[in-house]
């Protein structure tokens, strides 16, 4: 009987140390309240937490900002992979938690399911219609677009001088200073088709230049996120003219192996000329070839004209619907749409623009090459219009890498993408 | 004994048992549950929470789709090789580093050593060996031998087994422990009328050494299988499940579908299959085994 009693007694014991972890007042709260005594004078902060996919130095500077201009305000930075940010975040947020600040991932699901505040009456005046359209829903605002973003083609200036090259203007202009690039041993360009986000960004570039960025091919585009239009209708004759780089040798199928950093590698170290990416890059090129000099000129298509960027609006920042700190959370986002904000913000991610009514920044001379086609809006995320069918975009990045190796044609890979699509707008009924 | 007594007896263990049940119930048993009534709805994030019943709809969806034949199709490839590998390395490692060497401590801490490290640090290792560029260490040394380089992880038809060496590489050593500790508890007496009656090394290892390490195999090889089935961390740290979808697994589909793209009742009925399946080949797997027992 004593011994029973013992056992129980050990078991009650076991059982009460094991739950005592999963009380709701555990230390991840997003509220604290930090040296407050009797008599004391500290402010109460208030902790918000704020995530997003890029590296914390890529916002040092907007951190500083909150911190010295909100001393009620804790901001909490959460830095996640972007390979793994939207299974994370949307995971939590499913299950009623989440940051109370989100970056990205404000799509037609998302804002359906309710995870993300309305915006509207505070911010929508303050921010222009291009940077707000993509985060925009049943005309109601759910986050607030930062410094936009773009990619084009680095180019490395001492060698193009060396081997006096002119800028391309074509992709058959492209084709002969690769030709001459190889000829005296440097890689034309290094790329990391490993990732099929790279793979996909390369033929977004000639695809824009070909067809999207006419007025024809922007019809296309939203017809596509409707689920009225095909891919391999519209896009076949361009993913066809894409595998020129492969018959010319300019991708090749070991690039398949190689990851991003390993390409960067290549062109800081002189071994390849040119490299396609955006401003989130420049810091590390600056950081291993500081003496390296670098331009920039957009991504190419076969009809010529000023080229073509991809990208759009930067991220969005949302306001988790079930935060528990609104107040201060929209102090936060009141401060970021500031002239003051947005210049914390560019400080570290220098070279789109603001999307905040009066506020411009002036582009750095790495971007000088492509001056023409930001000056004539040339500037374009195709997928920002797919709305649910986005998710295809990794899809056609697969598919490519797929044409790469010789396990599928374009025709081939286009159908799967508009397979994938047709999945996605099916379920999203 | 009478029922009170024996009942007296049991509840002592039975209480003791409480937490781990209540345990693997809530994280376990539960979930498990809920994912089998889940796979048989429309859950999705477009509908997260009024969801409707659609029968085998999942089901019959997920076997139309080739891409999760092809992931099967990988991890059963995955499973079978890295287990082989895994223990046909670690059987005669053992053997050897069970003899009386002077440095056998140092070696048996080598080998085991990449088992304690996370498989992302091995898998952002073996990116760096494997890399076509020219910071690709086992390409340099291809090269330098006048050989072409090698597409490890670029190379759909190479990138999977790239991954299995890997996997071997890291876990090669830990196998070799179980099988270190079956040897040290196998009587010498055996080996001493072995060579008593001249059989040769092969021999006594083939009659006397193998059948008694009956139980680290077993045990190494279905959880090796069951392990390899469960494949996701090296592969994502590797390959990503590319190029294209020739690394992609059940796991690595199954987080795809599942919530990547918010398919989250897809995922719950792969789920389920990975679940029957897995149970179905470690019946196979054990039987198999319990027959070479008995012959």
């Amino acid at each position: 009987m004593k011994r029973t009693w013992l056992v129980s007694a050990t078991a009650m014991l076991t059982l009460s140390i094991l739950f005592t972890g999963c009380s709701k007042n555990s230390t991840d709260n997003s509220s604290t309240v930090g040296n407050v005594t009797p008599k004391d004078t500290t402010v109460t902060k208030v902790k918000v937490r704020l995530s997003y996919w890029n590296k914390e130095d890529s916002v040092k500077t907007l951190l500083q900002l909150f911190k010295d201009k909100l001393p009620d305000v804790d901001v909490e930075y959460q830095f996640i992979d972007n390979k793994t940010y939207p299974d994370v975040i949307k995971t939590q947020l499913a299950a009623g938690e989440g940051p109370d600040i989100i970056g990205g991932i404000i799509d037609a699901n998302t804002v359906k399911a309710g995870y993300f505040e309305d915006l509207t009456e505070r911010y929508a005046s303050k921010y222009y219609e291009t940077g707000t359209s993509t985060v925009t829903f049943d005309n109601k605002l759910y986050g607030l677009p930062q410094a936009s973003w773009f990619n084009g083609v680095y180019y490395n200036v001492d060698l193009f001088a060396k081997y006096n090259l002119k800028i391309p203007k074509t992709l058959d202009e492209y084709f002969q200073v690769a030709d001459v690039l190889k000829k005296n041993g440097i890689k034309p360009q290094a790329i990391g088709l490993k990732n099929p986000n790279v793979a996909g960004q390369s033929f977004l570039g000639l695809a824009l230049n070909d067809y999207i960025g006419t007025s024809e091919g922007k019809k296309w585009n939203e017809d596509f996120g409707k689920g009225t239009a095909k891919m391999v209708d519209a896009l076949e004759p361009a993913l066809t003219t894409w595998t020129e780089y492969l018959k010319h040798g300019v991708f090749t199928k070991d690039m398949l192996g190689l990851e991003e950093e390993q390409a960067i590698d290549e062109f800081t170290s002189g071994k390849a000329a040119m490299f396609q990416a955006g401003p989130w890059y420049m810091d590390t090129f600056k950081q291993k070839a500081p003496n390296m000099k670098i331009d920039m000129f957009p991504n190419l298509g076969t009809k010529g004209g000023l080229g073509w960027m991809v990208g759009g609006p930067g991220v969005s920042f949302g306001l988790n619907a079930k935060s528990e700190v609104k107040d201060a959370a929209y102090k936060v986002l009141d401060l970021l749409s500031t002239p003051e904000g947005q210049n914390a913000y560019w400080a570290d991610n220098k070279g789109g623009s603001s999307f905040l009514k009066g506020v411009t920044f002036e582009m750095p001379a790495e971007y000088n090459g492509a001056q023409e086609a930001f000056k004539a809006g040339n500037v374009m995320y195709p997928v920002n219009n797919w709305g649910v069918a986005g998710a295809a975009f990794t899809d056609l990045g697969k598919g490519i890498q797929e044409l790469i190796a010789g396990i599928k044609t374009p025709h081939q890979v286009l159908e799967a993408v508009d397979k994938k699509a047709a999945e996605l707008l099916e379920k999203s009924k | 004994m009478n029922k009170p007594n024996m009942f007296k007896r049991e509840i002592n263990y039975v209480l003791l048992l409480l937490p781990a049940l209540l345990i693997y119930c809530t994280f376990f048993i539960i979930p498990t549950l809920k994912t089998a009534l889940y796979s048989f709805t429309n859950w999705s994030d477009v509908h997260p929470v009024v969801v409707k019943f659609v029968g085998l709809d999942n089901y019959i969806a997920l076997f139309k789709e080739s891409i999760y034949l092809t992931g099967i199709r990988n991890t059963l490839i995955y499973a079978v090789l890295a287990m082989l590998g895994q223990n046909i390395l670690a059987i005669p490692l053992a053997v050897l580093l069970n003899k009386k060497l002077k440095t056998k401590n140092l070696l048996r801490a080598a080998f085991f050593l990449p088992a304690v490290f996370s498989v992302l640090v091995i898998g952002y290792l073996w990116n760096f060996m494997y890399s076509p560029s020219d910071f690709g260490l086992i390409n340099q040394l291809v090269v330098a031998l006048g050989f072409e380089r090698i597409n490890f992880l670029g190379d759909p038809h190479l990138a999977l087994y790239s991954v299995i060496i890997a996997s071997v590489w890291q876990w090669v050593g830990y196998t070799m422990v179980i099988y270190l500790a079956n040897l040290q508890s196998i009587s010498t007496d055996y080996y001493e009328a072995a060579k008593i009656d001249r059989a040769s090394g092969l021999q006594m290892f083939r009659y006397i050494t193998l059948p008694l390490l009956l139980p680290a195999i077993t045990f190494n090889t279905v959880m090796g299988m069951i392990n390899g089935m469960k494949v996701f961390d090296i592969v994502y740290a590797l390959t990503g499940g590319g190029p294209g979808y020739s690394t992609e697994t059940i796991v690595s589909l199954m987080l795809k579908k599942g919530l990547s793209e918010g398919f989250y009742s897809y995922g719950a009925a792969f789920g389920i299959v990975f679940v029957i399946l897995v149970g179905i080949i470690t019946i196979i797997h054990i039987s198999l085994i319990k027959m070479w027992e008995r012959r």
